[in-house]
Formats: C-alpha cells, structure tokens, sequence
C-alpha cells in the first residue's frame, strides 16, 4: 500500500518498561514437599497476569535468576511478559543466594538489559534456607546501588526455620517486612499479592512512584 | 489499590453484589469496571474511614447538581465495606476514549482507519466538549477528564459519548482540595497543588485528550522525554517542559504521531498552541470547552471522504491526505445569515465540504438559528453532481427553499420532500434557504475552493 502520508510510517511512543526482576531459590531443599512445582507454577500464572494486563503507558518486562547448585543462573533474560514461554526451574544443590544478588546487581545496572527508560523495578526474593555463601556484601552493595536503593523488595521465606535465612530476607525487603509461606497454597497466596500490587503499579498513572503501592496493611489485606 | 481482578465481586451499600468484568479506565483515585452492560463499579484507592467518608459526601454534593440532560452517568450506590466506591449507570457498548487514543498496534494508519479515522474522532471529540462546555454553563466542574473517563459508542456506526466518574464534579474551587487529577492530563496548578479545579482545568485535560486521540502523541511527551528515565516524564507531565510543538523552543520536539498539520485544521492548532503555550501556566489563557466544540465541529465539516480508501481528509487537500488518491475538487457551501430587509450578505462563519458525486448530511446545528431539535441531527441531505445536477432533500421539519442567483421563482422543498436543479457550471448558482423568508435564517451558498493546488 503506498501511503499519501507523506511516505512515512508514523510512529508511537514504545511503552516504558516496568521491570520485575524474581531471585528463586532452586537449592536442593526447595524439591522437597512439592516447593519447586507450586513455585514454579507461581511465577508462570504471575507472568500470565502481566501478559494479560491492558498497560497505557508501560510495560511489564520479566526476568528471573535463580540460585541452587553451585551458583546464580539468569533463568529467564529480561522479556516483556507477553513474549515469555515460561522454563519450569529445576532444584538442586546449595543455596548461593549471595551469588544471586551479585548477579541481580549486574543485570539491574546493565543498560542494555533495563534501559534508562524503565520505571523503577520490583525485586522479588524467595528462598527456603540460610545462604551457603557470604551474602552480606553483595546485598549491601545491592542496596547502595543506584536501581537497588530505588528499587520496590519483596520477599518470602517458603517454610524455612527462624534462622539467618530470615535476617538475609529482612535486610533485603526492608523497609517491609518479610512474608512467610509455610504451605504451598500460601505462596500462590503470596504471588497473587505480588502481581496485583505490580499490576496496581503498571495500571496507575505514576508508575514510578515506588513508595506507595505496598503498604503493610494492603499486603496484609491482600494475603488476608 | 483496590487490589481486585476481573471476576471479583464486590457488593453495594444494598447487598446487590456486582461482578467486576471489565476494566474500563483508571483515574487519579481509583478503578472503573464495567459490571454487566448497565452498571460501572468505581473502586477507590484509599479504603480509610476517612476516604469513605469524604467519597459519601462527594457523592451527596453530586446527587444535587442540576445534570439533567447532560450525558453524565449519576453515581448510584456506594459499596459496602471493605471496599470504598460506589456504583453508577452504564450505557451498553460503550468503550473508553482510550480505545482511539492508544494504539493496539504498531501499524498507525491501519489501526487509525479501522478504529473510526478522522472524522470519527472529531466528531466524537465534539460530542465530548459540548458536554463538558454545557456542563461549565451551569457553573459545574468535570474535574478529571481524561481518555478512560469519556465513554464512547463501542460500534463505529454510533457518535454517541457519556461521562463517567463524576464524583469529583464540583463547583469551581480556588483551594486544592479536590487535587485529583489523572496524571498526565491534570492541569500544571493542580498537579503543583496550588490551584483547585475549573473549567480551566478541565480544558487543558481535554486539549491533552485532543491531541493524543487525534494526532496520537501526548502533547509534552517529547522525544528527549520518552528516550530519558520516568522522571523526566514526570517532569513533562507537571508543565516542567514546553510542549512538542512550541514554536519557540524545540527542546520537546516529537517525532512520534500524526502530522499534526494532517489532522489538526488551523483552528484546532491554534486551541492547541494556546492552551500548552501561554495557556500551559496562565489558566485565563486556555481556550474554553465551548471553542474546542466550535473548532471540533467546524474541522469534521470540513472532511472530504476518499473514494479510494474511503478515509477522509481534509478539504483543502487535493489528494487524500492516507492514501495519495487524487480527490475531485469539492465545493464550499459557506453559511451565512439572512436578515429579512437587509442588503448585505453576512459574512461567512462557517462552512461545509460538498465532495462531488456524494451524499453528505446538513445538520440542524449547521444551518439552524435556533432549534429543539440535536446538534447532530440531519435536517437536509445534500448531492452535488458538477454540471448536471444539486439535489436537496428535506429531513428537517421546516420548510427549505432554493433561489436561482441569477434569478426566477423560488423553489420550496417541503420536509420529507426532494428536489433536482440544475447545475451547469462548476460551481451551482443556488442558495438554499433554511426557514421561513419573513424570518431570521441561515442559507449555503456554493463556492469553489481558492487556494487548493
């Protein structure tokens, strides 16, 4: 078709991206009591929910790291939520979580992944157990980081004792606090919560404000 | 947040419950979801007693404004806890705004066509500011206009568009309690907080609306916004920057949209340029809702259909204006105002497009001074075959008459009635006549178009 138009395609604005970045633990621990399955079927109806969102001005990128065996892994690279086919994660070995928030830091701050365009992404953490790594170096670097201090953290314990593993969570969702998931159900609890405070973000009008979304109160009514 | 998804039910103050099946829009304060095809569910952000407390007073101060005939759906029910917001009517098959202002997808001019084009839009844009200029006539405020807030017929063969959300409908207020306002449409005070809303407000949200559902670009949203982080947006959004088409300072320069000189008539630039220019900081300086209706209606009637593409463009243009395809030159039918007893033509205010070969309705806002009747409707059908033939068919409930330029009797068309003359030279010698000769009335008379090449 010839256009009259000037012979230019016009063209619109590209949605900004919203990042939302999950750190999985995929240990050995997590293959146990069916933790890995519903995790895994978690973060997939989480992708479906963004893919399914109708976004004015954003748009929902996902990507995942894991951490289990001997190190971090980007399971899933940074897409936008309509373009993933979800990988189930497999769990195994230790839990390098130090490993991962090292990773995390340098996918956050590598421009060619999350642009300079990108609203101010969500980070979520979920681990069953104490990190087999020193950790506390990399979340502070992670948190004195330009995109980390900005960043909305979110993080959930799935079934794990009161030990180090819920201090590490501590530190990195402060200033909310940690959620537990001792059973499976509540997970898929805690992912719904999750994606409905994201898809609150994405559908309001200021979606860079990262301060308002998630209260403890809304989380706390919304896992209610 | 209102924290709910599709499907989720909540219930009124009444016990009814409502299944929430449709978003349809997000304001500055909340959700509205479409609950079957007659009931929207506005949710509020804030839950508090306080936000419930506040909303039930908004709503009784609405219940009482005089909205009668206005196209503006009264708020209904509040909700039940734990949820905050209330319910209102919902005309079926009506789509937000949106639909025509956001693209779905990558192929623009596809898209535009399929979604109503041009003419469409302008004239549903019209509908829109008439209903907010009738509105700011009997001193009411809208507060919040913004894409998802104006409803419009879903169908593509319906003009018809409603308000929704009118619980921050109010009178004018200098204090900025009532500072809600959709981000990215509110006015540069009341995202400052140092203005209330007005009917000045409500104009530089709709001239945003304008621009981003004709031309398809936010006026302040640049290139150097949209390739920089979300705060410059930000900034943009609170009047920070000047706007894309500044004719003084290009630091906001888009490339993304329509030419705005395709779609937008001079007039319409004008409205645009004072309210993001002198207007962006100086509210009195924005044009009012009732120049954008003007301006509106005045560009739709301007439009000349493609016989290629079927696609309109607008008159002045010798080819159409999306596909290339020559147009045979059309004619001018200008309005004027016959005063019984006076000699002098009154000059001309208005105008119509006539395309050669093609029906095109006369409507009672056009050619009638004063009238019950819609603005919309159709009170005359007109064709125009050069050299043979005019043809006027009378809709209307009045008479209609046709007078030679050059002399002889006068020809009446009653209503319902049609009739034929003869048009031999490139332009007709006719004026046609709508209303009685002893009384005050309007007439089209035909001119060619000067200046098209």
């Amino acid at each position: 078709m010839v256009h009259g138009y000037g012979g230019v395609r016009p063209s619109a604005a590209m949605p900004r991206p919203l990042p939302v970045l999950v750190l999985a633990d995929v240990s050995g621990s997590m293959s146990q009591h069916g933790k890995i399955e519903v995790l895994n079927e978690c973060v997939a109806t989480m992708i479906r929910s963004f893919a399914a969102e109708d976004v004015v001005r954003g748009e929902i990128n996902v990507g995942v790291v894991t951490f289990g065996g001997e190190g971090a892994q980007l399971h899933q690279p940074f897409q936008p939520a309509t373009r993933i086919t979800w990988q189930e994660m497999r769990a195994s070995g230790r839990t390098p979580m130090g490993d991962a928030l090292t990773l995390a830091n340098e996918i956050l701050h590598d421009d060619a992944v999350i642009g300079r365009r990108a609203f101010v992404p969500t980070l979520i953490l979920v681990s069953d157990g104490q990190p087999t790594d020193p950790w506390q170096e990399p979340m502070d670097r992670l948190l004195a980081s330009p995109r980390g201090a900005k960043s909305v953290r979110m993080a959930v314990s799935v079934g794990a004792d009161d030990g180090e593993g819920i201090d590490v969570l501590s530190a990195f969702a402060h200033p909310l606090r940690p959620r537990r998931a001792d059973e499976a159900h509540e997970l898929s609890r805690y992912f719904a919560a999750v994606t409905m405070s994201v898809t609150m973000r994405v559908r309001s009008t200021r979606p860079n404000e990262s301060n308002t979304p998630f209260s403890e109160d809304e989380l706390d009514d919304l896992l209610g | 947040m209102s924290g709910m998804g599709t499907g989720s039910v909540v219930k009124d103050e009444h016990g009814r419950p409502l299944r929430l099946d449709r978003l349809l829009g997000v304001g500055g304060q909340g959700e509205v979801w479409a609950s079957g095809s007659r009931v929207a569910v506005k949710l509020l952000n804030a839950r508090t007693p306080r936000a419930r407390a506040a909303l039930r007073e908004r709503l009784g101060v609405v219940r009482r404004l005089p909205l009668d005939g206005l196209p503006i759906s009264r708020p209904y029910s509040m909700l039940a806890e734990p949820h905050a917001g209330y319910t209102m009517d919902l005309l079926a098959d009506m789509d937000p705004l949106r639909a025509l202002s956001a693209p779905s997808s990558r192929d623009l001019l596809t898209w535009y066509a399929a979604s109503g084009g041009l003419r469409r839009r302008l004239t549903l844009l019209a509908a829109a500011a008439d209903a907010l200029a009738r509105l700011h006539a009997r001193g009411i405020v809208y507060g919040d206009p913004s894409p998802s807030n104006v409803l419009v017929s879903a169908d593509p063969a319906h003009e018809e568009i409603w308000l929704i959300d009118a619980d921050n409908l109010g009178v004018v207020s200098d204090v900025p309690e009532h500072g809600y306002a959709t981000f990215g449409y509110g006015a540069p005070e009341l995202i400052a907080g140092t203005g209330g809303i007005s009917s000045l407000s409500d104009a530089h949200a709709f001239a945003v609306i304008v621009l981003e559902t004709i031309a398809l670009v936010h006026p302040f949203l640049g290139d150097a916004v949209e390739e920089a982080g979300p705060e410059e947006q930000d900034r943009a959004f609170s009047g920070g920057l000047p706007w894309i088409d500044d004719p003084d300072d290009a630091r906001n320069r888009s490339s993304n949209g329509l030419d705005r000189e395709v779609v937008l008539t001079l007039g319409l630039r004008k409205l645009a340029a004072r309210t993001f220019g002198e207007g962006l900081h100086r509210p009195c300086r924005r044009p009012s809702l009732g120049e954008w209706r003007a301006k509106l209606r005045a560009a739709a009637d301007l439009l000349v259909p493609c016989t290629a593409c079927a696609q309109a463009s607008y008159v002045v243009n010798p080819r159409c204006s999306w596909c290339g395809a020559p147009i045979a030159p059309p004619l001018l039918a200008a309005v004027g105002l016959a005063v019984p007893g006076a000699l002098e033509e009154s000059p001309l205010s208005e105008a119509l497009a006539v395309p050669q070969g093609r029906w095109i309705g006369v409507r009672s806002r056009n050619v009638l001074v004063s009238s019950e009747d819609p603005p919309g409707r159709h009170v005359a059908w007109l064709h125009w075959e050069p050299g043979r033939h005019l043809v006027i068919r009378n809709e209307g409930d009045g008479p209609i008459w046709l007078r030679r330029d050059t002399g002889g009797p006068q020809l009446s068309v009653e209503p319902h009635g049609e009739i034929s003359v003869p048009a031999h030279g490139a332009v007709p010698e006719w004026t046609v006549h709508f209303g009685a000769p002893s009384e005050i009335h309007r007439m089209l008379r035909f001119r060619s178009l000067k200046g098209r090449s």
